[in-house]
């Protein structure tokens, strides 16, 4: 396992960068990590839209997460990999698993944080609103801050599930870890179990300080919702 | 006081939940400067009369005008009657991820654009005002109950508002607190606000009053003086919720 970690750990790391593609557990990185920034806006976006007075658009956003959330994520993938090109001339692969995981990482943490929304006594609205802050203003100042806390631990356990699906893009073609392993599984032809190990260690090495992370914040912040941070252990 | 003009008027109100009817019809007005005590028993839709004023609740049938005008439909003209018709809650609903002087800044500066030092120093005078001044930094979940509700009505004079509603203010607090409470408000009638508080403090009412008003089954069954109110009830209900509340 170590002489092939030790011989092409290179291409696994940046597959045939700088000569072809960039690729190996770079790509997958870069996609997580533009994957994570861009899903968490889109996440709060669309939930805007599921909860906004106007029901016409709430019903559209509704309808968009019903559909996101009711198709596997290979369809989608599928669906974009040859919508894509149709709209943007030449949409490189990476392009499209990363349109594909913020929409629908975006419609499932629209949920999450719905929830979290949900969570928090109505008085908090209300006073808010009494004070004659308007509805988005109450959101931002008020309802947002509180809910996007509460919701800390399934918000990460969210992107856990983000980097794991990167791995989807070897379906099309990109070079991302996962293919990357699998073509130097077709090269060396008799290594499949520690080539397949390996790969299985890295994505653990990538989401197991995530997971972490996430009991982490559970813990600390886990209690009623009117408890203020890292003072929910006292009296 | 009937020279004054009118600040609140209900005009022929009425307001259902599903079947269960809750405000039958009221008309009744407030003028400005009033001291007004709405009391009955539970269900009596007291609350809901409260809450219908800054459409926190919507209504049926009638109108509700806010200082001679009927705030329109649009956002941004509730927004800005909200603005001028303060609400205290009987949980006060302070915001618990902000600190008391937060609490209190945040709608002076979104709203009436403060600087951070103009809010600052609009809040700590109210803090002041209620006793509170020691606790600017403190987080809500380190006061009682009694100085959340103190900090609440400050969070709610910070607008400045010519009109304030308090609904049930002490009755989620615990007995020793509900006078803090009662203190504060006591102090805010001299300032000229006009002031309708739902409430059982029946003490409260004789003492500072102008008005008494009496709701049972969604509808206002006395409109009267605190004298004649506790000296000359006529309704059975009423006299009954009276005798109820001086045995509690």
């Amino acid at each position: 396992m170590w002489d092939i970690l030790e011989t092409y750990w290179v291409q696994l790391l940046i597959g045939y960068y700088p000569d072809g593609p960039l690729g190996g557990l770079a790509m997958t990185l870069i996609l997580a990590l533009v994957g994570l920034v861009l899903a968490m806006p889109a996440g709060l976006s669309v939930c805007l839209g599921l909860i906004s007075p106007w029901r016409p658009l709430a019903r559209c956003v509704e309808l968009f997460v019903f559909y996101m959330r009711s198709v596997p994520l290979i369809v989608h993938l599928l669906w974009v990999y040859f919508l894509l090109p149709l709209v943007i001339k030449g949409a490189p692969l990476w392009l499209v698993v990363l349109v594909v995981m913020t929409l629908f990482n975006g419609a499932y943490l629209s949920q999450t944080i719905r929830a979290g929304i949900e969570a928090l006594p109505r008085g908090q609205y209300e006073a808010a609103r009494s004070l004659g802050l308007s509805h988005g203003r109450a959101l931002r100042h008020v309802i947002l801050p509180q809910a996007l806390r509460n919701m800390l631990p399934s918000i990460v356990s969210q992107f856990v599930l983000l980097i794991k699906e990167t791995a989807l893009g070897s379906v099309i073609g990109l070079h991302e870890m996962t293919l990357e392993f699998m073509g130097l599984n077709d090269t060396l032809g008799d290594k499949a179990i520690p080539i397949f190990t390996l790969l299985g260690i890295s994505y653990f090495v990538l989401c197991y300080p995530l997971t972490l992370l996430g009991r982490y914040l559970e813990r600390r912040y886990a209690g009623p919702a009117r408890s203020p941070a890292g003072t929910s252990a006292q009296a | 006081m009937s020279d004054k003009p009118v600040s609140i008027a209900f005009q022929g109100v009425s307001k259902r939940f599903g079947d269960n009817p809750v405000l039958k019809h009221i008309s009744i007005e407030f003028r400005q400067g009033e001291v007004v005590v709405i009391c009955g028993p539970s269900g009596s839709g007291k609350s809901t009369l409260l809450r219908t004023i800054t459409r926190l609740e919507s209504i049926d049938a009638g109108r509700i005008l806010v200082e001679g005008r009927e705030p329109g439909h649009t956002a941004k003209e509730v927004n800005a009657m909200r603005q001028r018709v303060g609400f205290v809650f009987q949980s006060f609903n302070l915001f618990p991820h902000l600190s008391v002087m937060d609490n209190i800044c945040l709608a002076p500066r979104q709203l009436l654009k403060l600087s951070d030092r103009e809010a600052r120093e609009r809040a700590m005078a109210l803090l002041t005002r209620v006793g509170l001044a020691s606790k600017a930094d403190a987080s809500p979940s380190q006061l009682s109950g009694g100085q959340q509700q103190r900090v609440a009505i400050a969070r709610t004079l910070a607008m400045q508002p010519p009109i304030i509603l308090f609904d049930e203010p002490t009755s989620a607090l615990d007995p020793e607190m509900v006078g803090e409470v009662l203190a504060v408000m006591r102090q805010l009638t001299d300032e000229g606000m006009t002031m309708l508080c739902v409430t059982h403090e029946m003490g409260f009412a004789r003492e500072v009053a102008d008005r008494i008003v009496f709701m049972a089954d969604g509808q206002i069954v006395e409109d009267a003086s605190p004298q004649q109110f506790f000296s000359a009830t006529r309704s059975p209900r009423a006299k009954a919720f009276l005798s109820e509340v001086r045995h509690a």
